[in-house]
């Protein structure tokens, strides 16, 4: 009996898994399941293989600072230094001249920023809210500024900048045309930031422009119709909403002109008297030889030995550590902003 | 030394000298140097800004006579005017007027001046006849050869420099397979770091870790350490190369070399791929993240899977983000090319003339480029709500 029936509840079972499996509806939904468990899968890859192509050089950039020079021919010393040393960074601070430097950088990525933000966004909200005839003729100009490449201009600019004088302003004032290229003379920076001429402003202009758009309108009618003027509505309204627009601005900003080479070397703006991280990196690889020879770094000499000085692969370490050593300051700020900078991605609306 | 020495013979010769004098006379000392301080910061600070606060108050008055009288609609374009001037003044000051001088230059000779300044000689080109290939300007000779006044972009595409043509035609394609290779691959990254999943935080914050590590400075003084290490010799052994270059490391763990130079390909294009395309991925995230949500839900309900809302709903709804994202890629795949180098070869043997017209040159092709590309995407573009 109870075999018979155990029978029967199998057969049963088997009937009912039978049809559940031919069921259409319950085929579709697993069908889905399993698609999305393997699509997660493959983006958990896809994704895991991004990251590691992405983090490999900076983990590897590591790995080289902090080996010891003595250890450069050493084929045992694969990923992590046998005798872990700061050699490498002491050189490397010699070579960018890393406490005048950091300053410097910081102090123009910082006013640079600043002053191309508050530039861009004013000209991104005009563009976008307080349109008048002829103020797409002035977007098409700030459009033209980011499509056409600054080599075309950057050369007669330079020129241009060599004796700045416009309609005689500074002759008239000081008897010459005024010079505004050469080295600490910082300031040409500013003023190309502050007119909206700084690295790829016209994007900027174009995202503020786009954002603004994506702000409701009601927001902006509320306020006026309680009483608040133009400046003021953009100021207490408008302003605090774009924090999305501004931090990413800010940040792109700011790692561009810190990054920067082709400006600085054009405006000769980097020197002994006003070191600029970027221009000093660039130069290292020969600066490496000839600071070895220097009579106020012979203690670095000593402290990385005859043999190992004139060892091409001694060079490409010290430059690694240079790069990283300039590269740490953004790792680091960026550590702190990142969560800031993707939440402002989220909600940012860049695109109306 | 020198200062210790020197307050030995102060005391030596003054002794009668005593502390409390000695601090009376710091502190007079400090006083006279704060009153300089003062008198300094009341010439020139404070005095400028009292005048300033003074210009100010009449023109809170003026402000009511002319600006509160005028209507809303004016006090917009007032104001938008003000908060454009520094954009205006900066695109014509920086930008159009040098533009200009270097469309200018482009058919002529520049000359720099002793002085500082520059003159340009348009429409006339000299042979260089002085020291170390330069013309010498204290006895200039015409050229016979120059016959009309686009000698410069004659001998750019012809005799001058072989390279440019080249070059440029170079750039140009690489432009074209690097736009289409960036915009892809960011669109699926955004796609990818779009979706739902655990750690997505971390994740976007390393995608977005190239934008600040990629840095033209730190390329260039890599490669011409490379380039050093090449032209001194190969004398380290494998040890460190091996952890310079990814493929060794690979070969090490015991993957077989095939596949290893095949995927370090890859991994290398990636690479340069994801560095390039920061700003791409995340215009297009802000863009899939404004895509209405009721349409996936309605596209779920009538049975759509995940591919079929890709390619009906956030590829169209992405495409007017599109035309930004080219034209930029574009930009910045020109900027990044070799056509550079060449150009500016004619800027380190100063001339100034051949550079300006190579460099029109390439802003012609750029232009057009972008031109054709927008022209064909302005078809594709599709206007959700019809709002532009």
């Amino acid at each position: 009996m109870t075999t018979k029936n155990k029978k029967f509840d199998m057969r049963e079972k088997f009937e009912f898994i039978k049809n559940e499996l031919n069921n259409p509806v319950k085929k579709a939904v697993r069908m889905q399941k399993i698609s999305n468990a393997g699509m997660s899968i493959l983006r958990a890859v896809i994704i895991f293989g991004l990251a590691f192509i992405i983090l490999y050089p900076i983990l590897q950039q590591f790995a080289i600072a902090f080996r010891d020079p003595i250890d450069i021919n050493n084929p045992l010393v694969q990923w992590i230094p046998e005798t872990p040393s700061v050699v490498n960074f002491q050189i490397s601070g010699a070579i960018l001249n890393y406490s005048k430097s950091l300053l410097n950088n910081i102090k123009v990525s910082t006013i640079c920023t600043i002053l191309q933000v508050a530039c861009t966004a004013l000209a991104g909200y005009s563009f976008a809210r307080l349109r008048f005839k002829g103020s797409n003729i002035i977007f098409i100009c700030v459009l033209a500024t980011l499509i056409i490449p600054p080599q075309a201009v950057s050369l007669s600019r330079m020129l241009y900048f060599e004796r700045f004088d416009v309609f005689g302003i500074f002759t008239w004032l000081t008897g010459a045309p005024l010079r505004m290229t050469g080295t600490g003379k910082d300031y040409v920076l500013y003023i190309t930031s502050a007119t909206g001429q700084g690295i790829r402003a016209g994007l900027f202009v174009y995202i503020f422009r786009q954002f603004f758009r994506g702000i409701p309108i009601e927001l902006e009618e509320s306020a006026q119709i309680d009483g608040a003027g133009i400046i003021r509505t953009f100021w207490s309204v408008m302003l605090p909403n774009a924090r999305g627009a501004i931090i990413t601005c800010a940040l792109f900003a700011f790692v561009w002109q810190w990054n920067d080479v082709y400006y600085t070397q054009l405006y000769k703006i980097s020197g002994a008297a006003f070191p600029l991280m970027s221009m000093r990196l660039v130069n290292s690889a020969e600066l490496v030889w000839t600071l070895m020879t220097q009579v106020e770094y012979r203690h670095l000499k000593d402290l990385v030995g005859e043999e190992v000085n004139g060892n091409p692969l001694f060079n490409q370490t010290v430059v690694n550590t240079a790069s990283l050593m300039m590269m740490l300051p953004l790792l680091i700020g960026y550590l702190f902003v990142q969560r800031l900078f993707i939440e402002g991605v989220e909600r940012s609306g860049i695109v109306g | 030394m020198s200062k210790k020495e020197k307050t030995q013979l102060v005391e030596n010769n003054t002794p009668k000298i005593s502390a409390l004098k000695k601090l009376k006379n710091l502190y007079r000392s400090t006083v006279s140097l704060n009153a300089e301080a003062l008198n300094f910061i009341w010439k020139y600070v404070f005095k400028y800004i009292l005048i300033a606060l003074n210009c100010l108050l009449p023109l809170k008055e003026f402000k009511k006579v002319t600006y509160d009288r005028l209507r809303y609609d004016q006090q917009k374009v007032f104001v938008s005017l003000l908060f454009l001037f520094p954009v205006m003044l900066g695109f014509f000051l920086f930008f159009f007027y040098p533009l200009l001088r270097s469309f200018y230059m482009s058919f002529g000779t520049v000359e720099i001046l002793k002085t500082g300044g520059v003159a340009i000689h348009f429409g006339e080109f000299f042979i260089k006849n002085g020291p170390g290939g330069s013309i010498d300007w204290a006895n200039p000779v015409h050229d016979p050869a120059a016959k009309n006044i686009f000698f410069n972009y004659i001998q750019a595409f012809t005799a001058g420099s072989v390279d440019f043509p080249v070059g440029l035609a170079t750039t140009a394609w690489n432009t074209i397979v690097d736009t289409a290779v960036i915009t892809i691959f960011s669109l699926l990254v955004a796609v990818m770091l779009n979706g739902n999943f655990k750690g997505r935080g971390i994740v976007r914050a390393i995608f977005f870790l190239p934008v600040v590590l990629n840095s033209e400075a730190v390329n260039l003084a890599l490669e011409a350490s490379a380039n050093l290490t090449d032209l001194v010799g190969k004398s380290g052994t494998d040890a460190l190369r091996s952890l310079f270059d990814m493929n060794a490391f690979f070969t090490n763990l015991g993957i077989p070399v095939k596949l290893v130079t095949f995927l370090s390909g890859i991994t290398s294009t990636i690479y340069d791929t994801i560095s390039y395309s920061g700003i791409q991925i995340l215009i297009f995230l802000a863009a899939i993240q404004s895509v209405p949500r009721h349409l996936y839900e309605a596209a779920k309900i009538e049975g759509a899977t995940a591919y079929e809302s890709f390619w009906k709903i956030t590829l169209p709804m992405v495409t007017p983000m599109m035309v930004p994202i080219i034209v930029f890629t574009i930009v910045d795949s020109f900027l990044r090319s070799d056509i550079n180098t060449i150009i500016d070869l004619q800027y380190n043997q100063s001339n100034y003339g051949m550079h300006a017209a190579m460099s029109w040159s390439y802003v012609v092709v750029s232009v057009a480029l972008i031109g054709i590309t927008v022209g064909i995407l302005s078809k594709w573009v599709f206007y959700y709500d019809n709002k532009k």
